[in-house]
């Protein structure tokens, strides 16, 4: 099938990229992890936010190099002569950024309970799966964000840099301010419940399921957007 | 049956006409040449029948359709620039367009790349820039398609790479199955391949004529007639 | 086959009609003999390196004058009517000396002077041994 062979030859393309960044976080994270064996209380908390924004901003200039490296290369008169269109090219792009966020999360996941398990004695199993549903959905969106608003940008012919950051920072604002609009309706959803052991203490927590599926519905829309741009403003 | 018709197209970049108020058709299983100077249009033109780009007015019909997914089953386009993944191998690159095309024919790819002398393991960022151009030719003309749009086939290529080129254009060549458009300033080397020949001068057409017939009334070679309008 | 003397063909010239002629010179040289099958038309366009239906519309136009005909599968064939043949040679000769002619004008010398340089020439190049009769 079509799709599947672009989506083939997007990960063969992104193979190295992937396993570097990879490889790079995991042995930052262990190096930190050996530097500091003892950590203060909250400082694995920490640790594990870092760990998470620095693979959100790898996710995301992921998804700004798939679109510029078709520009640099002048692939995109390949790329656009094969007879798909948007939906079918958008929909290769994304299953290759879901495949990464995959593999991402994974290692992700797999970090954060190592990192706190220093902090937290006990591990619930029913953590594990929020935290990777949560963790993944925001990867998803980042890398298709970033596609997005990088299509956007070039489907404009003059100043491209200054509107594709200005729909950048007005975009993302937008979708904070309706998150927050959205957050009564999103607490109508259920929520998983986790139970953390905190240095002997146990709390409950509450993760409600909204917490990742708006940013799949977010994703889903540019989706749809970046498909359209591509079929109707897409020039080479 | 009309291959393809235009209709007074415009292409705007901004405020720069690069074709404007084009009108004209091909027949199917003609091979026309459109030959003029560089920034006449010839590669916009290209384009928007390749589906890369879209018209600003006027009309472009390709058996009857517009140019979109459909269209470009039937097309095979091949671009002026290297537009070509560096990192995949050339028989990798000839697998992978295999897979998006029906019309793909695999004895076709086997024997240009055979008679273009083509490494099919070599990278493509490690290719010569005539192998690279003989790629792009054995990557266009590896289909059974209708229409094969090539965009400055000869440019920048050596001397015994250009001759394979002709040669295999040519042999490929498929009659009244297939109509052919090739737009070069390499007048000379293509001429006798040329049934139709179109002159583009900053968009506009400034000739159009049958090749033998030109050359019957003006008594001259089509590379004289370019001289004169050009020079 | 590289039977069609094609040095070079003129670029200046309908190519369909120097076809048209390199076929019918090689016949009348007897490098074609009658009956004999001429190059496809694929064949013919990849040696010369031109487009194929100009090929096509020269051994169109051949086949129309009688000079050459189609065999249904096979390709295309000369004629095997001697007559054709015949009248062939004449209308090849009447073109040369046409020209011939065209040219020596420029030169305007007369006509015993003219036939005394062919025979010189003749003599000279050791052509005697030609066939003309």
């Amino acid at each position: 099938m079509k799709i599947l062979k672009l989506y083939i030859k997007e990960l063969k393309e992104n193979y190295n990229w992937m396993m570097f960044s990879l490889l790079a976080v995991i042995a930052f994270d262990i190096f930190l992890l050996l530097r500091i064996p003892s950590m203060q209380k909250g400082s694995a908390t920490v640790l594990s936010l870092l760990t998470f924004v620095v693979l959100l901003v790898l996710m995301f200039v992921k998804g700004y190099r798939i679109i510029k490296r078709e520009w640099d290369w002048n692939t995109k008169e390949f790329l656009l002569t094969l007879p798909l269109n948007g939906f079918e090219i958008a929909l290769a792009m994304t299953l290759e950024l879901i495949t990464e966020a995959m593999l991402y999360t994974l290692v992700a996941t797999g970090l954060f309970l190592l990192i706190l398990s220093r902090d937290l004695s006990g591990i619930k199993h029913n953590f594990a799966l929020p935290l990777f549903l949560v963790i993944f959905s925001y990867f998803v969106f980042t890398g298709v964000y970033a596609v997005f608003i990088e299509t956007f940008s070039l489907t404009l012919r003059k100043w491209r840099k200054t509107i594709g950051f200005m729909v950048f920072v007005i975009l993302t604002y937008g979708l904070a301010k309706l998150t927050n609009l959205l957050k009564p309706v999103m607490e109508k959803l259920p929520s998983f419940k986790v139970t953390i052991d905190y240095m002997g203490q146990i709390t409950f927590q509450h993760i409600n399921m909204g917490s990742f599926i708006l940013p799949l519905i977010y994703t889903v829309l540019l989706y749809i957007c970046l498909s359209l741009l591509i079929d109707k403003k897409m020039e080479v | 049956m009309k291959a393809i018709v235009i209709e007074n197209l415009g292409k705007r970049f901004g405020t720069l006409w690069a074709v404007r108020d084009l009108s004209f058709h091909i027949d199917e299983g003609k091979i026309l040449g459109i030959c003029g100077p560089n920034g006449s249009g010839k590669s916009t033109l290209l384009k928007i029948l390749a589906g890369l780009l879209r018209p600003t007015r006027g009309m472009v019909k390709i058996y009857g359709k517009n140019p979109s997914k459909h269209t470009k089953r039937v097309v095979s386009y091949m671009s002026e620039i290297d537009y070509l993944y560096p990192w995949m191998k050339a028989g990798e690159i000839l697998d992978f367009a295999a897979s998006f095309y029906e019309d793909w024919d695999e004895r076709k790819r086997k024997d240009l790349v055979n008679f273009l002398k083509i490494e099919e393991d070599k990278k493509i960022r490690e290719l010569s820039r005539g192998m690279r151009g003989r790629l792009k030719i054995a990557l266009a003309l590896s289909r059974r398609a209708k229409i094969y749009l090539l965009d400055e086939p000869l440019s920048g290529i050596d001397l015994s790479s250009r001759a394979k080129i002709l040669d295999a254009l040519v042999r490929e060549y498929r009659g009244q199955e297939e109509t052919m458009i090739i737009s070069t300033h390499l007048v000379r080397e293509a001429e006798p391949l040329f049934e139709e020949v179109i002159f583009l001068k900053e968009g506009e057409i400034i000739l159009r004529g049958d090749a033998d017939e030109l050359r019957e009334t003006r008594g001259k070679s089509i590379t004289e007639i370019f001289l004169e309008y050009f020079i | 086959m590289t039977l069609i003397q094609f040095k070079k063909f003129d670029e200046s010239r309908p190519i369909y009609l120097q076809v048209i002629e390199a076929i019918k010179k090689a016949i009348i040289r007897g490098e074609l003999k009658p009956g004999d099958k001429i190059p496809s038309v694929r064949e013919l366009a990849q040696e010369l390196r031109i487009n194929p239906n100009t090929v096509q519309k020269a051994y169109q136009e051949l086949e129309r004058e009688g000079i050459t005909f189609t065999r249904r599968g096979q390709g295309n064939f000369v004629t095997e009517d001697q007559d054709k043949i015949t009248s062939l040679k004449q209308e090849i000769l009447e073109k040369i000396v046409r020209d011939f002619i065209d040219e020596l004008s420029s030169v305007n010398l007369n006509l015993e002077d003219i036939m005394e340089k062919i025979k010189e020439y003749m003599k000279n190049e050791g052509h005697s041994n030609r066939k003309f009769r």
